[in-house]
């Protein structure tokens, strides 16, 4: 045998084994691995996420004695203060001697409305003397009326009675007699005038005397001074009280809670207002969250779902979105509100907001990844099993689909364009089209 | 001298007009080796532009040029290094071949032994039967082999190309013609010397007859290696084919591709049908002389007299 072609042969031989390999290598390596998943039944979750700021949901002020002189102002808008806090405080010379005056103006009250009460006092005894008085002068005018007439009525009947004992003696007038009767007529006619006069005068002086009674009787003009007074001095001490407060704290003005100064109404130098001398706003009734987001995320949010809330890595739940409206640039704003740990919200802090609303359970979905789009029109690879040379191999086949829902994750697929066993592609190491060969991989 | 130049000149011209057939024959014998060659280093452009009218129809001639315009190493890289279906095809068809041959060793050669250098009843008839199976066409043979291998059930394997192939009466009646040319005296005297049966068989029969041995392999390998109708009729699993049915498969798109197979698939039996072609030459002439008996061989030469 010719040696050198045979060595020949025989290293054609082992080069061919040499490239059996290479190309298995090759081959392995080449070839396009591909992850794949059956279809599912699953309801779409639509998952809306966005950034929000924190806003103040309730506001509040942070009074002080009006007239104080601050001296410094130690907070300024927008900064988070917690309860204790100073905010301001004002100078206690100033502070001390307005205490004093007002002590001064409340026992000059006190003294005013002791005066004012003695002398009601001692107005109305003299007022109850002089009705009794008149109550005393009225009964004798009635007695002495009743006296008076009832001695003209005695009077009359005797001039009356000696009228007809005049008469019944006589028994026919004569020239003597008629002068005789014509005088005790008279006196009879006179008598009747006494008693009259008499009824009459009674009657005067009774009146006179139910008038003076009624004059004694009558109210006298109010004086309410006194009370005036009282009043004046109470919220004198309620100031006092005010200020000593103040005075016993050094002159400090504290936040009565945690919170955001949304507003400073006091500067350094001036008296401090009868109105607030700071605003602020805190989340003691309940987390206010608002954020923009797009149009097409707005579709999945409705009034009252459910909200999570993140902050620095940790999740809230139990917020609700309460509010939907148009912002600017096209986007929707959306307003979540609750009362979960309300004191990690400060005013003006950073969150991010997730919604979640999960769709009807659509019997074939498959992962978002799958889903590829050619001119409008969405299509999956999957995967088919074809039996070549060297065995079973892998090839893609395009199938076109209908989306019925999406979200970033999964897409619902119009039942009947894919099967329950087929096995679509939902991630390849590199670019691939229909007819490729791959290598499916467990997810 | 004018005359010893006519001379010449004469004696040139006779000379090409002498090898000038010969010459032209073979240019035309190794066009489809130069076509391989040329082909599996153009381009698929290139490629696309001569072959048209037979890859898409278009009207006109195939073109071809000696070298190519644009060589690329591109196929034979495809095929040596993202083709594993080539090699599983490949070791496919020397897994059969391998089979085939050395099956053929195990039996056929100790049979070509037998036949040659025994002499019982009945040898003149299983020889005549060897006879009459080589010339019998695989169409013949195809359906009963196919049912034998049936009922063995061992159709669709390898084993179902490797076993009928095995079992080839060609190189037995090669085999023959070589070991029924040993002096019967170097037998004979091996005996006397104590040698048994096998011994002669192995230290004297296989050394004298390796000329016919190799041959007869080398034939059986050039034949194995691009068989078709075997595994086309016994194997449907196409993990199983050889090479020689994959080459078909090719599509016209991969032209260059295939053109770089082909070359491969050609260099193995090329190589060693170069390596043993001293070999193939004398086993060609002794499958093709008289057989007439050479003078000293042993009785079976005597017996094959009724083929002639």
């Amino acid at each position: 045998m010719n040696r050198f072609y045979f060595k020949s042969f025989a290293a054609l031989l082992a080069a061919l084994l040499f490239f059996t390999f290479v190309s298995r290598a090759a081959d392995s390596f080449l070839v396009t691995r591909v992850t794949a998943e059956n279809p599912s039944a699953k309801k779409i979750e639509h998952i809306v996420t966005a950034e929000g700021l924190v806003e103040k949901n309730t506001e509040f002020p942070v009074l002080t004695e009006a007239g104080c002189i601050v001296r410094t102002v130690y907070v300024q808008e927008g900064e988070r203060v917690e309860e204790g806090q100073i905010l301001a405080d004002v100078l206690l010379d100033e502070l001390e001697e307005q205490i004093q005056a007002l002590r001064g103006e409340i026992a000059v009250l006190k003294l005013q409305t002791d005066a004012a009460e003695t002398n009601a006092r001692l107005s109305k005894e003299a007022r109850e003397r002089q009705l009794a008085r008149a109550e005393e002068d009225y009964a004798r005018a009635v007695q002495e009326k009743e006296r008076t007439v009832q001695e003209a009525k005695e009077a009359l009947a005797a001039a009356e009675r000696a009228i007809g004992a005049f008469s019944a003696d006589s028994g026919t007038a004569e020239e003597g007699q008629e002068e005789a009767i014509d005088v005790l007529w008279q006196a009879y006619f006179e008598k009747q005038k006494a008693l009259a006069a008499a009824e009459r005068e009674g009657e005067t002086n009774i009146e006179a005397a139910r008038r003076a009674r009624e004059e004694a009787g009558a109210q006298v003009q109010a004086d309410n001074s006194a009370e005036i007074n009282r009043i004046s001095a109470a919220q004198k001490e309620k100031e006092l009280a005010g200020y000593e407060a103040l005075l016993a704290a050094d002159g400090k003005i504290t936040a009565p809670r945690s919170g955001t100064v949304t507003s400073v109404c006091v500067q350094t130098g001036q008296r401090t207002p009868d109105t607030a001398a700071f605003a602020m706003a805190s989340a003691d009734g309940g987390v206010r969250i608002t954020a923009d987001i797009s149009a097409a995320d707005a579709a999945y949010v409705d009034s009252k779902d459910a909200a999570v809330v993140e902050k620095n890595g940790k999740s809230y739940e139990g917020f609700t979105v309460t509010g939907i409206a148009q912002a600017a640039d096209g986007m929707v704003r959306i307003t979540v509100t609750g009362e979960e740990a309300p004191e990690v919200f400060g005013i003006g802090d950073g969150a991010r907001i997730t919604v979640k609303k999960q769709s009807k359970l659509y019997g074939t979905a498959v992962p978002r990844s799958a889903v590829h789009t050619e001119q409008g029109n969405h299509y999956v690879y999957v995967i088919e099993e074809r039996e070549t040379v060297i065995g079973t191999q892998f090839f893609t086949r395009k199938v076109q689909i209908q989306i019925l829902d999406k979200n970033s994750s999964y897409a619902a697929v119009q039942e009947g364009s894919l099967g329950a066993a087929e096995r679509v592609v939902t991630a390849a190491e590199r670019y691939i089209q229909a007819g490729d060969r791959v290598r499916p991989e467990t997810p | 001298m004018r005359k010893n130049k006519k001379n010449t000149a004469g004696s040139r011209l006779l000379l090409i007009l002498r090898y000038a057939p010969a010459v032209t024959a073979a240019c035309l014998a190794a066009g489809p080796v130069v076509f391989l060659i040329t082909g599996s280093l153009m381009g698929r452009g290139e490629l696309g532009e001569h072959l048209a009218p037979v890859l898409f129809g278009t009207e006109g001639f195939v073109t071809w040029r000696l070298l190519p315009m644009y060589p690329t190493l591109q196929n034979i890289v495809e095929l040596l290094c993202d083709s594993p279906e080539f090699f599983h095809m490949f070791w496919n068809t020397m897994k059969l071949t391998a089979g085939i041959l050395l099956g053929q060793l195990l039996c056929g050669m100790p049979a070509a032994w037998g036949l040659a250098r025994y002499s019982f009843r009945g040898c003149r008839l299983v020889y005549g039967l060897y006879i009459l199976l080589m010339l019998m066409p695989f169409q013949v043979l195809m359906l009963p082999e196919y049912q034998v291998l049936e009922k063995l059930s061992i159709n669709n394997t390898l084993w179902a190309v490797i076993l009928p192939g095995a079992f080839s009466t060609f190189p037995v009646f090669l085999m023959y013609r070589f070991f029924a040319e040993v002096p019967e005296e170097v037998l004979e005297a091996a005996r006397i010397d104590g040698a048994g049966e096998g011994r002669v068989f192995l230290y004297i029969g296989l050394p004298l007859g390796r000329t016919g041995i190799v041959s007869a392999l080398l034939l059986q390998f050039l034949e194995c290696f691009g068989m078709i109708e075997q595994p086309l009729a016994f194997l449907k699993d196409k993990r199983l084919f050889p090479l020689a049915l994959y080459l078909p498969e090719i599509g016209a798109e991969r032209a260059g591709f295939a053109f770089a197979a082909s070359l491969v698939a050609l260099a193995v039996p090329l190589l060693l049908f170069f390596a043993g072609s001293e070999y193939l030459e004398q086993g060609i002439a002794a499958s093709g002389v008289s057989q007439t008996p050479v003078k000293g061989i042993g009785k079976g030469a005597e017996d094959e007299s009724f083929l002639l």
